[in-house]
């Protein structure tokens, strides 16, 4: 896994996104992340899944742009959700609170299925 | 999401503000207008409100252009009516950067900067503070029309800049606690993994990853020596980025964890680490160090590199800590793994050998026998063994092979299953006898295999035994009080492509007696590290020449045991008497 993140975007449908990392969640990582997000939002795109399969860390400045990019979801009435984490990277999401407001599924079908509305 | 239900909010720059139209402000003071625009900020959700707090000022004041900043967060600044030139922002930002949050005024000349081209002559700075803090540093480019109701404005907009201060204050403690949570959970995680798993690759990989994850570092790097575990012996380095060391940094590393947040002051290699800062914790197990834990860069959010803290050393001396124990594990497992196996082969061994030597040994008319075997706790590899042959003489002998363990007791298998399909051959020429077995050995696949053997018949009819000593112990024949050596005439067998033995005869009458033994007798040691030896040896069959062999045997096992008084031995003890009647 490299030190420098990658995010590739995909699109099931015209209301949902999903965003696939590959490296570390830092500074520069959630920024690329964010730069992608606010882009997808910008274009209507509000519900948006982050899989997480190919990033195995993440630091505090990381999760405080995730959790700026979930705020702004929100505020504009969308959804978030993660699939795919690592054991500790899911613990760390509880820890800090992301997992309060955000969705973690074990796969994208379900997580797709839960932020087009489909299942509670 | 608000008010309490927000999430917490991490330490952040924030946002420029933006240039708010000045069609927004009303022609002339508004004091009553300007309160309901303060009354409409969201403490909870407006991080960077100074747009909204410049244009209620303006509102209240009857200026039509304002300039507003945050002397805490410089990024945090309005302007209305008004674009202040680069040059005038770059002296605001040297100046903040001079006096930080406790500015309470522009200095000489930066107003009318910042309000050009706009006329600066009545320009006016408003503080906005509360306990002592500035939370905003405003400028309007007029006096209050109002000054009593723009007062009660300015307390307003300081009452809301200093709730959201607090708000802010808030979310960034909630954050830094569950950041502690997350700290101490994975301590605890590694402690789990440390007690559940030997698999020294992947803990190593996950002590790396949670260092760089809480420190917020860069890269990293983690070099241990191992000395068990899945990844056995040798050195075990991880890496995350760019490596910040070799292995060759295990040879001058400091006794404690240690900050480098210039490059000066780093020693040896790390001086060229490819990082601008750098922490180091070594991993220290019973005051030897075994590797190193090191980090690079602390980034921050702004995009720079922070320094490195005392809470960032010990956070890294914990993990360092951690991985100590793993490697400690590790070792304890292999050295536990190791005794188990010596246990189990130990176990083998003695079950080979006890049903290879003689429970009993054959009665044969004309010669009294006797003979025992005491092994060590190691399990050698000691043979002694009596052959009554068809045609009326009896064959008889004593070995002790190289070795200890399941290798050795398997050579005595192969020399006990040789011999005795050698003797249904017929044995008439002795050193013939002896190389066909040494031939045989040769065969052996074993690397360390060689044999002393002292291999004799007795001859009745002659009352005379033939024997062949291959670098076995000299047998001692006792004869009318006499003793005498029976040496050795050449190598142990199994050793040397080529090796002869001569073969010797001494009578023995009746009375006569002959022992042979193994050098676990006359090289048992004492606690003063003295052997027993070969006089104490000829002294006890001497003096038990009247004794039946049996007696003779357990006396001379007795002897032994009185003289290394507990001693650990570690050659099995093998006698063999045979006496003429």
């Amino acid at each position: 896994m490299s030190e420098i993140l990658k995010v590739t975007v995909e699109r099931p449908d015209a209301a949902v996104a999903i965003l696939r990392t590959d490296g570390y969640i830092n500074n520069a990582g959630g920024e690329e992340i964010a730069r992608q997000a606010y882009a997808l939002m910008g274009g209507g795109v509000n519900r948006l899944l982050l899989d997480l399969e190919k990033t195995k860390i993440v630091n505090s400045i990381g999760i405080s742009i995730l959790i700026e990019i979930l705020e702004k979801l929100l505020d504009a009435g969308g959804r978030l959700a993660f699939c795919r984490l690592t054991p500790t990277i899911e613990k760390t999401f509880q820890i800090m609170g992301l997992a309060q407001y955000a969705r973690i599924f074990p796969a994208p079908d379900p997580a797709v299925s839960w932020l087009r509305g489909e299942t509670d | 999401m608000r008010g309490s239900s927000r999430l917490p909010t991490p330490p952040s720059p924030g946002f420029a503000g933006r240039p708010i139209s000045p069609g927004a402000i009303p022609p002339g003071a508004d004091v009553l207008g300007a309160h309901p625009r303060l009354a409409a900020i969201d403490p909870a959700t407006d991080e960077n409100p100074l747009g909204h707090v410049l244009a209620a000022l303006l509102a209240g004041s009857g200026a039509t252009r304002g300039f507003a900043v945050d002397p805490a967060v410089t990024q945090r600044r309005a302007a209305i009516g008004l674009t202040p030139g680069s040059g005038a922002l770059a002296r605001l930002d040297r100046f903040l950067e001079q006096t930080g949050p406790a500015a309470t005024a522009f200095p000489e000349g930066l107003g009318a900067e910042l309000l050009a081209p706009a006329s600066a002559h009545d320009a006016r700075v408003v503080p906005l503070t509360a306990r002592d803090e500035t939370l905003a540093l405003v400028l309007i480019d007029r006096p209050p029309q109002d000054p009593v109701g723009f007062a009660s404005v300015a307390a307003h907009a300081a009452s809301i800049l200093a709730v959201i201060r607090m708000s802010q204050r808030v979310s960034r403690a909630d954050f830094e606690l569950k950041y502690r949570v997350w700290e101490l959970q994975s301590l605890y995680d590694v402690g789990l993994s440390i007690a559940g798993t030997l698999d020294l690759d992947s803990l190593a990989e996950d002590i790396l990853m949670k260092s760089i994850s809480l420190l917020n570092a860069r890269t990293g790097t983690l070099i241990v020596r191992t000395t068990g575990g899945d990844a056995g012996d040798g050195v075990l380095v991880k890496h995350f980025g760019p490596p910040l060391a070799g292995p060759e940094v295990l040879s001058s590393l400091p006794d404690h964890a240690c900050r480098w947040n210039g490059r000066a002051e780093r020693i040896g290699d790390l001086a060229s680490a490819p990082a601008e800062k750098l922490l180091l914790a070594p991993i220290v197990a019973e005051g030897r160090a075994l590797g190193v834990l090191l980090m690079g860069d602390k980034e921050n959010r702004a995009g720079g590199v922070d320094d490195f803290s005392p809470g960032d050393e010990r956070i890294l001396s914990l993990f360092g800590n951690q991985a100590a124990i793993a490697l400690e594990n590790a070792r304890l497992h292999r050295e536990a793994v190791e005794k188990e196996r010596m246990e189990r082969e130990i176990e083998v061994a003695a079950s080979i050998q006890k049903t290879i030597l003689p429970a009993a040994l054959p009665r044969v008319a004309g010669l009294m026998l006797a003979g025992g075997n005491r092994p060590t706790r190691q399990v050698g590899g000691d043979y002694f063994d009596v052959f009554p042959l068809p045609d009326g003489r009896t064959a008889f002998c004593v070995a002790d092979v190289a070795g200890k363990g399941v290798p050795a007791a398997l050579l005595v298998s192969t020399v006990h299953a040789c011999l005795r399909i050698l003797l249904d051959l017929g044995v008439a020429d002795l050193p013939g006898f002896v190389a066909r077995v040494h031939r045989h050995l040769l065969g052996f696949s074993s690397t360390r295999k060689f044999v002393t053997l002292f291999f004799a018949v007795y001859d009745p009819v002659r009352r005379e035994v033939r024997y062949v000593n291959a670098g076995h112990n000299p047998g001692v024949r006792l004869a009318e009080g006499e003793a005498t050596l029976l040496p050795s005439s050449g190598p142990p067998i199994g050793i040397l492509p080529e090796c002869t033995h001569r073969e010797a005869s001494v009578s023995l009458g009746p009375g006569d007696t002959l022992v042979l033994y193994s050098d676990g007798i006359t090289e048992a040691v004492n606690a003063a590290d003295e052997e027993f030896g070969m006089e104490r040896l000829i002294d006890l069959v001497r003096s038990g020449q009247d004794e039946p062999p049996e007696a003779l045997s357990g006396c001379i096992f007795g002897a032994v045991s009185e003289f290394t008084r507990g001693v650990a031995q570690y050659d099995d003890q093998t006698v063999l008497i045979v006496r003429a009647c």
